[in-house]
């Protein structure tokens, strides 16, 4: 408690300056600043931090140094406490004046604004991270012959030790720490620097060392102490860049593959930290050995299959190409790439989506994108959607052999034989897509799907039939809800709250159950992809329904 | 109560003390003469535990000073050249401060120095004259009652009267051949009046040691003024 009461006596200027200068400050910014300024809620947190930031200028600088300064070193050396107590008795009340600064200073400054309601806001992030600079001020300031030093100084030996973090940093930029992770090592190193500063201090001053010895002293305690803070940065960067399909953490999101089911384009993330902290990954895996690979860097993801294929074809066929989006947390650009879906290369060529259509987009690696290149297509029915030149909508036809500008304002139609099926005022119309002429159908629901033979399946309600339109016939399905196409006679079945995957028997008008729990299934000619668990791809070959594990 | 062997200190490059040894027995008073800059402070300070030998062993009351700095300034009684305490500290606020520190500090005993020597207890250090000063820092050396002092040439830059007084105070502490004493100075007048012992630091090495007539008689280092002027004031 003396030494604590020789700072205090030390100090006590200082301390009492500061305690008036607040006020006063205050005071003159309501004389001479708009009322409205001073009246801010903001105010007593700008005054708590300002606060802070003078006591920590005051004394985390000049502590040692001004004990060196007034020559006072060697009397607190030779007394039987030596200087551990010293320091001791420096540490509190340096910790002292930090706690009561910010209080001090929000408290005037509700004398003149009022109590704010959220108390010291957003000044506490900030509050928190200058009392974890502190220490460090403080420590270092026992390096050095003159306090005013100690600012720029502690900037540059932080900088220093942040330079191998941030190179880390530099080699995984998609990594993004939690708040947690920031706050944790923040307070972490802040406290660290309170045996640093001892050290320095009561080593580095002793037997006649002068701020030489300290601050080396000083730089080698903080070096073993960044040790293992580089050491976790590193492991952490490391696991971020990691992928292990064995481990638990692994999840499997989404997959496609092409018809030959070579290979899988699966997105897959990696949950670390319970679940706070999430890594995707685009991997690329061959079925037949089961080897994978990356594509791309932690984020990419694949986003789809295309229904697309290398420039002039004859028809349109699905799928073509696979393609994945690569995400530059720089420039926050989007880079849409290609891969073959048959051979996972890169594809760089021309193509096209469209019946005898010429070439529209040429998409050259590492250029950015433009969405609409001519090879966004879905599915409308027997027909395609497609987006063309100039991001202008199409309708490809295969029934009429044409390629239509997609109607304006009727929404997307289903193509059939007969004609497009129009959902207008709650009622089907079949449309003549050449003619314009639209003939009421007195069919409500919602179409859901076209069989091979061209009848359509609509939901209604709470059943699902199955219509004729050029001969009006009807067949109801038995007990199910709803159905939702997925490709050629395979449909998603709700049933009384279950879903499974179906393929629809168009001789007995029923759907026969292929699998009960299958996660966003992928359909090819052969076979059923689909995500057990989150944790595997399987498959299930529709000949046979033998079921296999493709990856992991 | 010190046994020094083999000390070598070095400041840099420059060798300050060089395979020094020192014997002092208890109850001993040692004046320490040398040249300016011939380690004599130095000595004092690696006592204390202020600064670590190079080379040697140091025992100072029992135990290592570099090592065990606390049981040693405990026992030791240390006046610098020029107060060395802070300047708003008033004596009183110096006794109050050191108090704590010392187990054996003797509230009585610092009231009857402080009272014979006439420190002004409630002046700052920074109003105090220099032997006012020097006379506050005897007496916080003093009041804790230890075995062994230590004088860094406390006599340096008084009046005559200020010394006088200190000197007095200086003698007044022996208690009989309980306490010993190790001064330096340059004051051959207070060596010879105080002295039971006289050694000769010279080359960074104890040139003579022994009482003071003996020294005399065998001195050869010594300058011939320093011998005349020494037999001059025991005379």
């Amino acid at each position: 408690m003396r030494y604590l009461w020789k700072e205090w006596r030390d100090h006590r200027a200082v301390v009492l300056g500061i305690a008036l200068a607040i006020p006063s400050l205050l005071f003159l910014a309501r004389l001479l600043l708009p009322e409205n300024m001073v009246a801010d809620p903001l105010l007593p947190q700008v005054a708590a931090l300002g606060t802070l930031a003078i006591a920590l200028l005051a004394f985390g600088t000049d502590l040692v140094p001004g004990e060196a300064r007034r020559g006072r070193l060697t009397f607190l050396a030779r007394l039987p406490g030596g200087l551990p107590a010293a320091f001791r008795a420096k540490a509190v009340f340096f910790l002292l004046v930090l706690a009561v600064a910010p209080l001090y200073g929000f408290a005037a400054g509700a004398c003149f604004s009022g109590w704010p309601d959220e108390g010291l806001g957003f000044a506490s992030d900030y509050a928190l991270l200058l009392l974890c600079a502190a220490p460090w001020i403080f420590a270092v300031s026992c390096w050095l012959p003159r306090g005013a030093l100690a600012l720029p100084a502690t900037a540059l030996v932080l900088g220093t030790f942040a330079v191998p973090i941030y190179l880390l940093h530099l080699a995984t930029p998609t990594y993004y720490p939690l708040e947690t992770d920031i706050m944790t090592g923040a307070v972490l190193l802040g406290i660290g620097a309170l045996p640093i500063a001892w050290l320095s201090f009561t080593r580095g001053y002793r037997h006649g060392g002068t701020f030489l010895s300290a601050g080396w002293r000083g730089l080698a305690a903080s070096l073993v102490l960044l040790i293992p803070a580089y050491g976790y940065t590193g492991y952490r960067m490391h696991e971020w860049d990691t992928v292990d399909p064995k481990s638990e953490n692994f999840r499997v999101i989404s997959v496609f593959t092409g018809d030959n089911e070579r290979y899988l384009f699966a997105n897959a993330k990696m949950v670390l930290r319970h679940g706070r902290q999430e890594r995707l990954h685009a991997l690329i895996v061959d079925t037949r050995s089961g080897t994978w690979r990356r594509a791309g860097t932690v984020f990419n993801r694949h986003v789809g299959i295309w229904l697309a294929v290398p420039a002039r074809v004859v028809d349109i066929i699905d799928p073509g190409s696979a393609t994945r989006d690569e995400h530059d947390p720089k420039r926050t650009k989007y880079w849409t790439r290609y891969f073959d879906a048959d051979t996972a290369e890169r594809f760089t060529g021309g193509w096209s989506n469209v019946v005898n259509d010429k070439v529209w987009a040429r998409v050259a690696a590492s250029r950015p994108a433009w969405h609409g290149s001519g090879s966004r297509v879905c599915r409308l029915g027997l027909g395609y959607l497609v987006q063309g030149p100039q991001g202008r909508w199409q309708i490809a036809d295969p029934v009429r052999e044409r390629v239509y500008d997609a109607p304006p304002k009727m929404g997307w139609p289903t193509v059939l034989r007969e004609g497009w099926l129009f959902h207008k005022n709650k009622r089907y119309v079949l449309r003549d897509p050449d003619t314009g002429k639209e003939r009421p159908l007195g069919l409500s629901g919602n179409c859901c799907g076209v069989l091979h033979d061209g009848r359509v399946l609509v939901r209604h309600g709470k059943g699902v039939r199955v219509i004729d339109l050029t001969t009006g016939a009807e067949a109801a399905m038995p007990d199910v809800v709803s159905a939702s196409w997925i490709r050629d006679d395979i449909y998603r079945v709700q049933r009384d709250g279950a879903s499974s995957i179906d393929r629809i028997d168009p001789e007995q008008d029923r759907f026969e159950v292929l699998l009960r729990k299958a996660g966003r299934p992928i359909v090819t000619t052969r076979s059923i992809l689909f995500i057990e668990d989150d944790r595997s791809v399987r498959r299930m070959e529709l000949a046979t329904r033998k079921i296999t594990t493709l990856f992991p | 109560m010190i046994q020094a062997h083999g000390i070598v200190k070095r400041f840099r490059r420059k060798s300050v003390l060089s395979e020094l040894d020192l014997s002092l027995a208890p109850g001993r008073v040692t004046v320490l003469l040398g040249r300016n800059g011939s380690g004599k402070s130095t000595l004092l300070k690696l006592c204390l535990g202020l600064l670590k030998a190079d080379l040697g062993t140091l025992s100072v009351c029992g135990f290592d000073p570099s090592k065990r700095a606390r049981p040693v300034r405990q026992a030791v009684g240390y006046v610098p050249d020029m107060p060395d305490c802070y300047r708003w500290m008033t004596a009183a606020d110096l006794f109050g401060f050191l108090k704590p520190q010392y187990p054996t500090w003797n509230d009585d005993e610092a009231a009857r120095l402080g009272q014979a020597l006439e420190v002004p207890l409630r002046t700052p250090f920074s109003g105090m004259s220099r032997g006012e000063g020097m006379k506050a820092m005897l007496v916080a050396a003093l009041a804790p009652q230890p075995e062994l002092l230590l004088l860094d040439e406390p006599f340096a830059g008084l009046d005559a009267v200020a010394r006088e007084e200190v000197l007095r105070a200086v003698i007044g502490s022996l208690r009989d051949g309980e306490r010993t004493v190790l001064c330096t100075t340059h004051d051959l007048d207070v060596a010879a009046r105080i002295a039971d012992d006289v050694a000769v630091l010279s080359g960074g090495r104890i040139d003579a040691h022994g009482p003071l007539t003996e020294v005399l008689e065998t001195e050869r280092c010594l300058p011939e003024r320093m011998k005349d002027l020494l037999v001059g004031a025991q005379a």
